[in-house]
């Protein structure tokens, strides 16, 4: 137990575990995947295609949106050679996964993704969704993965206040609920700040919408303030996810220079 | 001392001994993972209280710790854990089984609420679940759901056997 909570060193057992229970599990799966597709074969044709038409809409915008970060991104490039540094816009490759199973137990908060190791699925992978950070890989096996969520208490997050850049570290608490540890008793903080990922300790990669703020408190004779925020990811609702992989391409050529 | 309560062997019961502890997991796995039903009493540990008082000649406490770990892998707790509390649940089953095996269903009911009840407890002090104001309602009364279901179990298994072994 103590090996498992404060090291990596029964990773691989676990896996062998997740491996062997895995056709359990995708048979327990089986009924709730059978009511989804009944719900839906009995969709009108009439909403599919509004729905086809809203998400042309929204492939017209994101590519517009796309062809100003390319821009931006060329833009930052050019910045950063006149001062001289290595661009420091990371490459992160993404995949998309679909979520096989949410569970938010008392004990932990996790999805099942359908993508493995035969993916080049691997442990410490952040996993986003259309709107913010979801969570970190923690398991593996060949055909699936596991994600722990933002909101279990065992995932802690380094955050910076995206207004200001006051840095903290956000940490789970369960029932769709985080806290934001460190801020000091009077940081320029308040309700509705959202908070991003500061990409300390080279875990998650830097610049992801993570929560936001939803309750500041003073508390007497404290030297930290007690801050509550909410996911900005959509936990309970997200059927497909992706997963980022960061390339180690910045940061050699940053070490290089 | 020679044993005057008819034990089962497990040899005779191999397959069912097996299939019912498959089938206890993915019940599980369907009510608290799928289904959201967190508080469902866990199946498993039943079936493997039932097996510890029907078979005699196993301590049953090397697959109470293998279907602990596996309980660890499915909920993502630390591994060791449940292990450690399947053993000890049944530690505690098997210094009263013969016992237990004569009691009326009321009574036995009884013991597994009990017994469920040092299971929960033990488990909120190794695992620290986050719990609401309104789950730990439902964490209190799942002893008792436990105690609900036992009958079911029970019957269901010893009907089981039977047929397997009379017909």
């Amino acid at each position: 137990m103590v090996a498992d909570h404060y090291s990596q060193a029964l990773t691989h057992f676990r896996s062998l575990l997740l491996t062997t229970i895995d056709p359990i599990e995708r048979t327990a799966a089986l009924p709730g995947e059978w009511y989804d597709w009944f719900q839906q074969d009995y969709q009108t044709l009439n909403q599919v295609k509004l729905e086809n038409q809203r998400l042309k809409t929204e492939v017209l915008l994101l590519k517009a949106q796309q062809q100003q970060l390319s821009k931006l991104k060329l833009d930052v490039e050019r910045l950063n050679r006149l001062l001289g540094k290595a661009s420091q816009m990371d490459d992160t490759q993404v995949q998309i996964a679909s979520v096989s199973f949410y569970s938010q137990t008392p004990y932990s908060h996790f999805y099942t993704l359908n993508k493995g190791q035969l993916d080049q699925v691997a442990l410490n992978q952040t996993v986003i969704d259309a709107k913010g950070v979801v969570g970190q890989i923690t398991s593996t096996t060949p055909v699936s993965s596991r994600v722990r969520l933002i909101t279990d208490p065992e995932i802690q997050v380094p955050v910076r206040v995206q207004r200001n850049g006051q840095r903290g570290m956000l940490s789970g608490m369960g029932h769709d609920r985080l806290t934001l540890l460190f801020i000091p008793d009077g940081a320029a903080i308040q309700k509705g700040d959202l908070l991003e990922t500061s990409g300390l300790g080279l875990v998650y990669p830097e610049g992801y919408p993570i929560a936001r703020v939803t309750q500041v408190n003073r508390m007497e004779g404290r030297p930290y303030l007690d801050v509550q925020a909410e996911p900005v990811a959509e936990l309970n609702r997200s059927q497909k996810v992706l997963i980022l992989t960061q390339s180690a391409q910045p940061r050699e050529a940053e070490h290089a220079n | 001392m020679p044993t005057k309560v008819f034990s089962l062997k497990l040899a005779d019961v191999k397959w069912l001994w097996f299939f019912s502890f498959v089938i206890g997991l993915t019940l599980d796995i369907m009510l608290i993972i799928s289904a959201g039903i967190h508080h469902a009493p866990s199946l498993t540990l039943l079936i493997l209280i039932f097996w510890t008082t029907q078979i005699f000649q196993q301590t049953h406490l090397f697959s109470a710790f293998i279907l602990g770990l596996l309980f660890d892998a499915i909920l993502a707790s630390p591994l060791g854990a449940h292990g450690l509390l399947f053993v000890l649940v049944t530690f505690m089953m098997l210094r009263i089984r013969q016992s237990f095996k004569a009691f009326p269903v009321w009574q036995q009911s009884l013991m597994i609420i009990i017994y469920y009840a040092i299971f929960q407890g033990l488990s909120w002090l190794l695992l620290q679940p986050t719990l609401s104001a309104s789950d730990w309602v439902f964490f209190a009364l799942e002893p008792l759901f436990a105690g609900l279901v036992w009958p079911l179990v029970s019957a269901s298994l010893s009907r089981f056997t039977q047929k397997l072994l009379f017909h």
